[in-house]
């Protein structure tokens, strides 16, 4: 018994010493963060960085802030105050399950259906300081279905589940199959242009697919392959529709085309292993002035590419403010959620990550990620990981 | 000695003349994609010009400004700061306009939509790739205009496109849909028995019909017959597998109509008259695409008046061609017999691009008995007329847009290639001139060394051209 | 000759003509000048260790020195090209020691083609690649061959030095690359793969002794010979040999016979061992005896063993010498013994082993002249590999080792060497060799004392090489020191390839590969500002 509370006094003690405190875990207090530096929504660093929260809401951030009394301060002198990063496109907790076989088009489809908050992919996406994503349909569907913004971390679904995001089409390869219709691309297309004429005739419908038909949200549309962006254009000037191109590879190809959407692309997954004529795409993009968000399509490539995607457009020149708005605010915007995450404003989510170092780097660790104003990651204190840091559970598998 | 030396230092001019040239052509390569260039008045001065086929212009010069031709005469009044292009031995020729393409389609598997037999309310337009590569080497080989044509998958295809293949990225569309193209002849029972037996699933309610020439016909009828039947205010009797869906059928209204132009692909003798005995059943008229064995119904041809866009040419059928044994009875001579004939006739090359597209075909047809003027006719003038864009394209005229192609010598020439390509006034490919000093000196002495030294300049260009290409993305 | 010197110069010309505009031609500076690159912070990687605002100075090709601050101003030097370094970083020219760069995929070519060359498969052509390279500051790269299983052959080092003539600059036969349990490979199988490469050494080493053992025998057959022991000399021979071929028997074993070049090692032993027959017992030891004139023996075609076993009694010399020069099969080791049985007091000729250049090359390994990469990943393969490099003492790196964090105090205890590749974990479900691949084994192996190094591998066709800073930078992120990570890509990886006295930091004498970046190297908004390559500016930031 003795035993047992001594344990647990030490504990105490030991979590003290940490500065791991009870009342961040809780997040309903407010507490505050100072830190060496934070990142400005147009990712500048600016220099001591004071952030209070308040109801998992950013109550003031800024170099001079002052911390009421009584305020719980967290001391992070060394460390730089990021917001948590945005992903536009994963299928997070539902690899595999994001398309339904049968018909090519599902308007009624809803991503929020598949959301799984227990699944560890949403672990691994926290530990590379992804705080919100968007779960999206697959590319095998004309019309995929709506997208649904969550948060990769929090209480409950509910609270997790951020709002509803843009419909998805898919112009890809993908979709276009002989055992269903419709079989091409211009099939496609023409059903595409039936079915907006039908939306904008029935004004009481308001489903996602007749919102975007009648040009009052984006879509986030699949275009792999050059011809698929012209297409899109064309589908853009003649209906008059916001599109969003996900996976613009070719975009600095089809610029004309690009600008012709008058919206962001959505540019990634970037590896190592990518020809220079996709990695240079944003850099060429953000000289013709064009917006772009990253993604890292996880699960199927790690959320660990977002960070590191940036990292190899910044490799083809791209400068630090681009790399951070195409991880944070653009996302945020193209998905819909701008009032709520992809800066750290007053009134936002307290989303945001704790780095040790410039928050582009990829030398630079992720310490400790706040979603909601709670606390949850906190990279191990040793110096190196070491086998007890076990992503995905993997540590002590010796075969 | 010092003979030697002028020699090798006109190796190495030559070399660096032929690494700019190769620069230059990635440079047209870069603008032919439609990115926009400067579009600043442009004088072509050129030894002739053929401003159509029956009018030629000795001496004479073009005056190009703000994309359109201004003046065409013997001696033009340049502004200030015109870019003087002068070419005395090259000619001038109208833009080359092919009525039957098939650039831009970029996927193997989905060029035709499957789900039906009758997809005329379908665009292909909405599906072809601006960008292809395909259209940058028509443009490089003179052709600045063409008709992208459905695939011969559906019996009776998409709306096809007439494109301009390089120039101002907003001007690359002429006519969004023109046409509709049926096929009659193996294409569709081939292509479509790949979604008539989907492997291991037998079949499907996609199942497509036809398997036989009949039962192509027989779709091709129906359709016909049930748009006529609705035009009437009637229900026809049965709507089964071979009737056109309903979004169709305004546009089958349409051709019947003669509102939209009918095309039929065939190749084979008995396809062709087959094809005149259907549409004469509605008394549609047509232009008959392909038509590899036109020269076994020119009589049938000439009577009914119906145009032919004839070709491509070739040494030996290819793809598709080959393996339906439409083609295996090809004669080069049958351009001119159906000329003589006086069947109206366009020439095309179809799948075939760069060097092989539109002026070997004309080249050919002028070895087989096509005079200078009826070829660059074929190409140019009576495409134009099939098109329906003939004021805008296929002659060199005053107030029309600037698709021009300086030649290197007389059109069609085995030695001449297109030295200046102009579409919409931008300058899309420019060779530098051929008889310029430095490739003269360096021919000069011992030719051996010449080639030598220039063929290591083009591949040492080569590589840089690939790699400063990328630096410029 | 002034006519050849023309040609030169025109030639040269024309050259230049075609060089215009290209990133190659900001290398004009003169090759007798010196480099200086003053006033950045100078990451040396060498014992200078980090100088602030220090100097690197090259000369032909070499680094002149690597100081500190002080000397700034002074006089302008003609002689001096001064790069103003300050608030840059300057670095030794990174060296991915584990890349497939170019290099063309090839089938599983068994367990035992070490002589396979990675070299012959590289494409020196692509120059794009290896310009991507360069740009990002990434002057040397190891090669491997792309197969996958078992013993594939020898990796080599290509410096980017002249990307006209890569080859030129190449080190061929850096290592021996050894595969295990690479690909989708089952326990059983692996387990197989390695009971066949401790085969392959054992067989090496059997070899070894083999050609030693000879060695050591003909030494002392000469010594016999030197000592009058009689070799029964062929009477009947002789007198067929005198009386020029009358009576037609020719000597046994010399019909069809062709010519063949001796191999070193046994031709001055033998040109000595002939004086001996010939009765000169003082002749000089076998360094002595020239060599010049004959540069080949005489084989057998047919290998005509059968014949010299018939005539034991007969024994002479000539018979022994083709019967060591050809095959050495055995089949005349029956022979043998009886003749060594029947004749104490004769000398005894040892038998010449087999040459197998394989196994050569496995010697050389054996007797740590040339070092082996194990490319393994499990653990349990990883330990393997220890087992094995103890057993034949080989001098042995690990490569990729994406289950090294397990191991890491082994690793460390060995004192082993282990090359980690790309630190991305792509996809999801990596299977196979990969499965346990992460990007804190840098930190983890590094605590524990292992020589890290990073290279962009493994191969599968990408071109990652030019990411190699990426990749540690990604090692810093997961908990390696950013020092250890640098190292990693330069002096440790210099040492893995086998060329630390000339490549890998900045020490005054080793070759000139410098670069000049615009922030810490691992820093992802830095970008390269300068490439030195063997003391020559090959690129510069384009503006």
């Amino acid at each position: 018994m003795s035993r047992q509370t001594g344990t647990i006094v030490a504990a105490l003690v030991a979590t003290w010493a940490a500065g791991f405190t009870p009342p961040v875990e809780g997040g309903d207090r407010p507490f505050a963060v100072r830190a060496k530096a934070y990142v400005d929504r147009d990712g500048s660093v600016v220099n001591g960085a004071t952030l209070i929260v308040k109801d998992g809401k950013v109550s003031a951030i800024g170099s001079d802030v002052r911390v009421p009394a009584g305020c719980f301060v967290l001391d992070r002198p060394d460390a730089t105050i990021c917001p948590g990063f945005v992903d536009p496109h994963v299928t997070l907790g539902a690899m595999g399950r994001t398309g339904e076989a049968a018909n090519s088009i599902e308007t009624e489809a809803d991503a929020a259906e598949l959301f799984n908050r227990y699944h560890h992919d949403f672990d691994r996406a926290v530990r590379a300081g992804v705080t919100t994503v968007l779960l999206t349909p697959r590319s095998s569907h004309l019309v995929g279905g709506r997208t649904v913004a969550v948060k990769t971390a929090g209480e409950t679904t509910l609270t997790r589940i951020v709002g509803p995001g843009p419909i998805k089409l898919s112009l890809a390869p993908a979709a276009f199959t002989t055992a269903r219709p419709p079989t091409s691309l211009q099939g496609g297309l023409a059903r595409l242009r039936g079915m907006i004429a039908a939306a904008r005739a029935d004004r009481n419908d308001e489903g996602a697919f007749a919102k975007w038909a009648r040009g009052e949200a984006v879509a986030i549309v699949d275009t792999i392959e050059a011809a698929e962006l012209g297409s899109l254009a064309r589908l853009v000037a003649d209906e008059r529709v916001k599109c969003v191109a996900l996976h613009g590879n070719y975009a600095a190809e089809r610029l004309s085309d690009i600008k012709l959407t008058g919206q962001p692309v959505i540019l990634g997954t970037y590896e190592f292993t990518d020809s220079l004529r996709f990695t240079r795409t944003p850099v060429i993009l953000q000289r013709e002035g064009v917006g772009f968000a990253l993604t890292s399509n996880a699960p199927r490539y790690g959320p660990e590419l977002l960070r590191i995607g940036a990292a190899i457009a910044m490799a083809q020149g791209l400068d630090a403010a681009a790399a951070h708005a195409a991880l944070t605010t653009t996302p945020a915007e193209i998905i819909g959620v701008q009032d709520r995450v992809g800066s750290l404003e007053v009134g936002k989510d307290a989303d945001f990550i704790l780095m040790d170092g410039q928050s582009l780097d990829l030398t630079s660790r992720i310490i400790e990620v706040f979603v909601d104003g709670r606390r949850v990651y906190r990279a191990d204190t040793r110096e190196a990981g070491g086998t007890s840091r076990s992503p995905d559970g993997a540590a002590g598998r010796v075969n | 000695m010092f003979r030697r030396v002028i020699i090798v230092a006109g190796v190495a001019l030559w070399a660096a003349f032929c690494a700019s040239s190769a620069a230059a052509d990635v440079d047209a390569a870069r603008t032919g994609s439609g990115q926009g260039a400067d579009r600043g008045s442009i004088v072509l001065k050129a030894g002739k010009i053929y401003a159509d086929p029956s009018r030629i212009i000795e001496g004479g010069e073009v005056l190009i400004e703000d994309g359109k031709i201004v003046a065409v005469g013997k001696e033009v009044t340049a502004p200030e700061g015109a870019r003087v292009i002068d070419r005395p031995n090259g000619t001038v020729t109208a833009g080359l306009i092919d009525a039957n393409s098939t650039a831009g389609f970029t996927r193997r598997t989905d060029r035709a939509e499957h789900e039906f037999e009758c997809i005329a309310h379908l665009r292909v337009i909405d599906m072809i790739d601006l960008g292809h590569r395909a259209f940058e080497r028509l443009a490089s080989a003179g052709v600045t205009t063409v008709y992208v044509s459905a695939d011969s998958a559906s019996v009776i295809g998409a709306q096809g496109a007439v494109v301009q293949t390089g120039g101002p990225s907003d001007q690359r569309v002429v006519r969004e849909a023109y046409g509709v193209k049926a096929t009659i002849g193996r294409e569709p029972i081939y292509k479509g028995s790949r979604s008539r037996t989907p492997r291991r699933r037998g079949t499907t309610y996609l199942t497509r019909r036809p398997t036989t020439r009949m039962g192509l016909v027989w779709v091709f009828r129906k359709s016909f017959h049930d748009a006529q039947t609705f035009a009437r205010g009637s229900k026809p009797g049965s709507r089964g597998a071979g009737s056109p869906v309903d979004e169709a059928i305004p546009y089958l209204q349409a051709i019947l109509r003669g509102d939209i132009p009918l095309r039929i692909q065939a190749r084979a003798q008995l396809d062709i008259l087959t094809a005149i005995r259907v549409t004469d059943e509605f008394g549609i008229p047509f232009v008959l695409e392909d038509a590899t064995d036109a020269n076994r119904c020119v009589d049938e041809l000439r009577e009914r008046k119906i145009p032919v866009i004839f070709g491509p040419l070739f040494d030996y059928p290819s793809g598709l061609r080959r393996g339906g044994g439409e083609a295996n009875r090809y004669r080069y001579s049958t351009p001119s017999v159906l000329l003589n004939a006086g069947v109206t006739m366009a020439l095309s090359a179809n799948d075939l691009t760069g060097e092989a597209a539109l002026p070997q075909q004309a080249m050919y047809a002028m070895r087989f008995g096509l005079t200078r003027r009826q070829a660059l006719a074929a190409v140019t003038t009576t495409p134009a007329a099939l098109l329906e864009i003939q004021d805008i394209a296929g002659s060199v005229a005053e107030g029309r847009p600037a698709n021009l192609v300086v030649w290197s010598g007389e059109p069609f020439d085995v030695t001449t290639r297109a030295d200046v390509v102009v579409i919409g006034g931008c300058i899309v490919k420019e060779c530098p001139a051929r008889s310029s000093a430095a490739g003269k000196k360096g021919t000069g002495g011992s030719g051996d060394q010449g080639i030598e030294g220039a063929s290591d300049g083009w591949w040492k260009a080569r590589l840089r051209g690939v790699s400063g290409d990328l630096d410029r993305l | 000759m002034l006519r050849a010197l023309w040609r030169v110069v025109a030639i040269a010309a024309g050259v230049g003509a075609c060089l215009v505009g290209s990133p190659a031609s900001a290398q004009d500076a003169p090759k007798a000048k010196t480099i200086m690159i003053e006033g950045g912070t100078v990451l040396s990687m060498g014992p200078a260790g980090v100088i602030e605002g220090g100097t690197v100075s090259l000369r032909k090709g070499k680094i002149k020195s690597v100081r500190g601050a002080g000397r700034a101003g002074g006089m302008p030097n003609p002689n001096q090209v001064r790069i103003d370094a300050s608030g840059k970083y300057v670095t030794p020219g990174l060296i991915d020691a584990w890349a497939d760069l170019n290099v063309a995929p090839g089938g599983n070519a068994g367990t035992a083609n070490a002589s396979c060359r990675a070299i012959d498969g590289l494409d020196m052509f692509d120059r794009h690649d290896f310009e991507q390279a360069l740009r990002n500051g990434v002057t040397a790269i190891c090669v491997e061959p792309a197969a996958t299983k078992g013993i594939v052959g020898t990796a080599a080092l290509v410096r980017l030095a002249d990307l006209d003539n890569i080859g030129a600059s190449a080190e061929t036969d850096v290592c021996l690359v050894v595969r295990l349990g690479v690909g989708k490979v089952g326990p059983f199988l692996r387990l197989k793969e390695l009971a066949e490469l401790r085969k392959a050494f054992k067989e090496a080493k059997e070899y070894r002794e083999a050609w030693e053992e000879y060695e050591e025998e003909l030494e002392a057959y000469a010594k016999d010979l030197k000592a009058g022991k009689k070799v029964k000399l062929d009477k009947k021979k002789e007198k067929a040999k005198s009386a020029d071929g009358k009576k037609g028997k020719k000597p046994k074993g010399r019909k069809g016979r062709r010519l063949r070049p001796r191999d070193s090692s046994g031709e001055s032993l033998m040109a000595w061992l002939e004086e001996l027959e010939r009765g000169n017992a003082g002749a000089a030891g076998p360094g002595a005896v020239s060599i010049g004139e004959t540069q080949f023996c005489e084989d057998d075609e047919d290998g005509s063993d059968e014949e010299h076993a018939t005539d034991v009694d007969d024994f002479d010399l000539r018979s022994w010498l083709d019967v060591y020069f050809s095959s050495g099969d055995g089949s005349s080791g029956g022979k043998k013994k009886d003749a060594s049985k029947k004749a104490d007091d004769e000398a005894k000729k040892p038998e010449r082993p087999k040459k197998d250049r394989n196994k050569e090359l496995l010697v050389r390994t054996l007797k740590r002249e040339l070092a082996v990469r194990f490319e393994a990943h499990r653990p349990a393969d990883i330990l393997n590999v220890l087992e094995l490099a103890g057993e034949f003492n080989l001098d042995a790196a690990v490569v990729g080792a994406s289950g090294g964090r397990y191991v890491a105090e082994p690793l460390g205890k060995a004192e082993s060497t282990v090359v980690l590749g790309g630190m991305i974990r792509t996809a999801l479900f990596e299977n196979g060799h990969y499965r346990d691949h992460d990007s804190v084994n840098a930190a983890v192996l590094s605590q524990a004392d292992v020589a890290v190094v990073i290279g962009s591998g493994p191969g599968g066709g990408g071109n990652r090489a030019h990411y190699l800073r990426q990749n540690a930078a990604i090692a810093v992120g997961a908990g390696m020191d950013a020092e250890g990570a640098l190292a990693a890509v330069t002096i440790n990886a210099a040492r893995v390839c086998g060329v630390a006295e000339s490549l890998g930091s900045l020490e005054p004498g080793k070759t000139a590969d410098v670069v000049v970046w615009s922030g810490h190297p691992l820093s992802s908004g830095s970008v390269v500002e300068y490439v030195f390559v063997g003391g020559k500016e090959v690129c510069r930031r384009e503006p």
